[in-house]
């Protein structure tokens, strides 16, 4: 009778055992260790950041990019006609990946445009890395391959030439500071 | 001090009213001008233009050193070296330096001068195919062209930002003239009821004093009427009064015309009252217009014979001579052509010497009917004829004979009820004609 009172015990604790650990695996890979880019790095990340694969600095491949919960946005540009329809990741969602700590973020393009943009933006606004306008995907040869897109036509206070200078086309690198 | 008080609300809001409107007015207009002195300054535009002119001149001189080298004869490096170094030169001027000062990049400018510097003996050993000489050269020159890209995009970036800034400022300003601009709308209003308030003011003062001027002649006219009748009754009271005195002393030893006489003078006092009485109250029915005129067809010659019938047998002689037409039909009311003929012939009887004659002559002329009655008696003097018609008048010379000087302007007002009128003419000591004109009755009206 306690033979089996115990074994009843111990099953229990295995399967709590068990589930805690399955639960455990579940958990966001927000967690994980980043794995090294198999493809050519589309951006590259530095900075105060808790995850790197290379060296010091983070790299992301379209596969990696891909990985990330997407995200649709619509909203007019000040360098387009009409409403654009953008794919692509939450830029707070690529910085929690990589365990970004700072309040400033640089983003680099690939003509050497630089641009200081604080970490608030983010937190405050669903601003989108857009890998995709209009069901194409972007590319060097316009605004590609990734491009800051803020939603401004959900907001007023974005509808202002100091955020508009913050949409970095052709993104290659970002800095956390 | 209850009464100042009192007082300085009237011009409290007018004040104020006129004030906040000068005070808008010109708070918006400051503005405005203002935004227009703002819109005048160009500071970021200018910087831009001068860093992106010193990059490209940058990158034709690193273009042309490597040219020459690859053996073109016709470009020219010492020149794109001074053109650069001019722009560098640009740079470091007055405004210029002073902007890239606040934004943190003056040192880069200092550097890009001794890179220069360095450059320049590099110059002379560019020939075809020396390549390390270009090399050496685009090595002192790369800092400096990645140094002028990152001073040009921050130049961007602040201008940006100060553009923004610049939206902003003018933003608000917009907002506090378009606020302005409603208060002086609404002062504005304000200021147009005040206005509205004060003339319905002065209206309903002017109407007021129209009203009080009303009153003060009606007071005037019963003033004045009481003054008359307590004057004109006392004479023939006091008529009545000493004949019945006699009469009861000395009546039953009196002859009996003498009596007769007595009793014919209490007689006259008491008849002269009651016209005092009816003139009085067809004066206050005419001011209160309760006189009631019927015109109709009616023939003015029989009319006249009846009322100088009426005349003779008072008067006591025959004294009239009716003259014109044996009939004239005119449009008027009956009783009233008869009042106003009666009280003029009574006044022709009255102001001539009984043994002159008054002639009655009716004429025809135009669409009016005349009915001239015409004395040989004391006539009007020059100055008295304008006021003949006024109510209380009597002319100068008339104050000897008894009556009021009700009948005139009764008649001439009665008369132009009917659309007709009375006028004088007169002489004095020879006479006086007075003329009642009446409309002429239509041929084809009837009878009622």
């Amino acid at each position: 009778m306690l033979e089996h009172y115990c074994t009843s015990l111990t099953a229990r604790f295995l399967h709590l055992l068990v589930g805690g650990l399955l639960i455990l695996t579940a958990l966001p890979a927000a967690t994980d260790p980043l794995p090294p880019p198999e493809g050519p790095p589309l951006l590259r990340i530095e900075g105060t950041i808790a995850h790197t694969n290379v060296g010091d600095e983070a790299h992301f491949d379209r596969q990696m990019l891909a990985a990330l919960p997407p995200r649709k946005l619509a909203t007019s540009t000040v360098v387009t006609d009409g409403i654009n329809h953008f794919e692509g990741f939450l830029m707070r969602d690529l910085l929690a990946r990589v365990g970004a700590e700072g309040d400033t973020v640089v983003a680099t393009a690939l003509n050497d445009y630089v641009v200081e943009i604080p970490r608030e933006d983010f937190r405050e606004f669903d601003v989108v890395v857009a890998t995709h306008m209009d069901g194409e995907a972007l590319t060097p040869r316009d605004k590609g391959p990734l491009w800051i897109v803020y939603p401004r036509d959900d907001h007023d206070e974005l509808q202002d030439i100091r955020y508009d200078y913050r949409w970095v086309w052709q993104l290659e690198h970002l800095e956390i500071q | 001090m209850t009464f100042a008080l009192r007082r300085r609300p009237a011009h409290l809001l007018p004040v104020v009213a006129v004030v906040a409107f000068a005070a808008f007015l010109g708070f918006s207009l400051f503005r405005l001008f203002q935004v227009e002195q703002d819109m005048r300054v160009n500071v970021s535009e200018n910087m831009l233009w001068v860093i992106t002119q010193a990059q490209v001149a940058s990158h034709r001189l690193d273009e042309e050193v490597h040219r020459r080298v690859l053996g073109d004869e016709q470009v020219r490096p010492a020149l794109r070296h001074d053109i650069l170094a001019s722009r560098l030169v640009l740079l470091d001027e007055g405004p210029q330096r002073r902007y890239l000062a606040d934004i943190g990049f003056a040192d880069p400018v200092d550097d890009a001068f001794e890179a220069l510097v360095a450059i320049e003996p590099l110059l002379e050993d560019l020939q075809p195919g020396h390549y390390s000489a270009a090399d050496a050269i685009h090595q002192r020159l790369k800092p400096v062209m990645m140094s002028l890209n990152r001073i040009a995009n921050a130049v961007m970036i602040e201008g940006w930002e100060h553009t923004g800034e610049r939206l902003d400022r003018h933003r608000r300003s917009l907002v506090q003239v378009i606020a302005s601009v409603v208060g002086i709308l609404l002062s504005g209003l304000l200021l147009a009821f005040l206005l509205i308030k004060a003339i319905r003011q002065r209206l309903a003062a002017q109407q007021l004093e129209r009203s009080l001027v009303q009153e003060r002649q009606i007071s005037d006219f019963y003033r004045s009427f009481a003054a008359m009748v307590s004057h004109q009754f006392r004479t023939p009271l006091a008529v009545i009064d000493s004949s019945l005195q006699r009469l009861i002393r000395r009546g039953e030893r009196m002859p009996p015309n003498e009596r007769q006489t007595r009793y014919e003078r209490v007689r006259d006092a008491v008849a002269q009252m009651t016209r005092l009485v009816d003139n009085s109250l067809t004066t206050a029915r005419l001011d209160g217009g309760q006189v009631t005129v019927a015109p109709a067809r009616h023939d003015l010659r029989e009319i006249a014979e009846q009322v100088c019938r009426l005349q003779q047998e008072a008067a006591g002689r025959d004294r009239i001579d009716l003259e014109g037409p044996s009939r004239l039909a005119v449009c008027c009311d009956r009783s009233l052509a008869e009042q106003i003929m009666a009280n003029l012939i009574a006044n022709a009887l009255k102001y001539s010497p009984e043994d002159t004659r008054v002639s009655v002559h009716l004429t025809r002329h135009a669409d009016r009917a005349g009915c001239h009655i015409q004395d040989r008696g004391i006539g009007i003097a020059d100055q008295d004829l304008p006021h003949l018609f006024e109510r209380y008048f009597r002319a100068r010379n008339a104050t000897s004979t008894q009556g009021i000087g009700l009948g005139l302007h009764i008649a001439r007002h009665l008369a132009r009820l009917q659309n007709g009128d009375i006028t004088v003419t007169s002489r004095m000591n020879v006479g006086t004609t007075m003329t009642l004109t009446l409309p002429l009755a239509d041929k084809e009206a009837t009878t009622p």
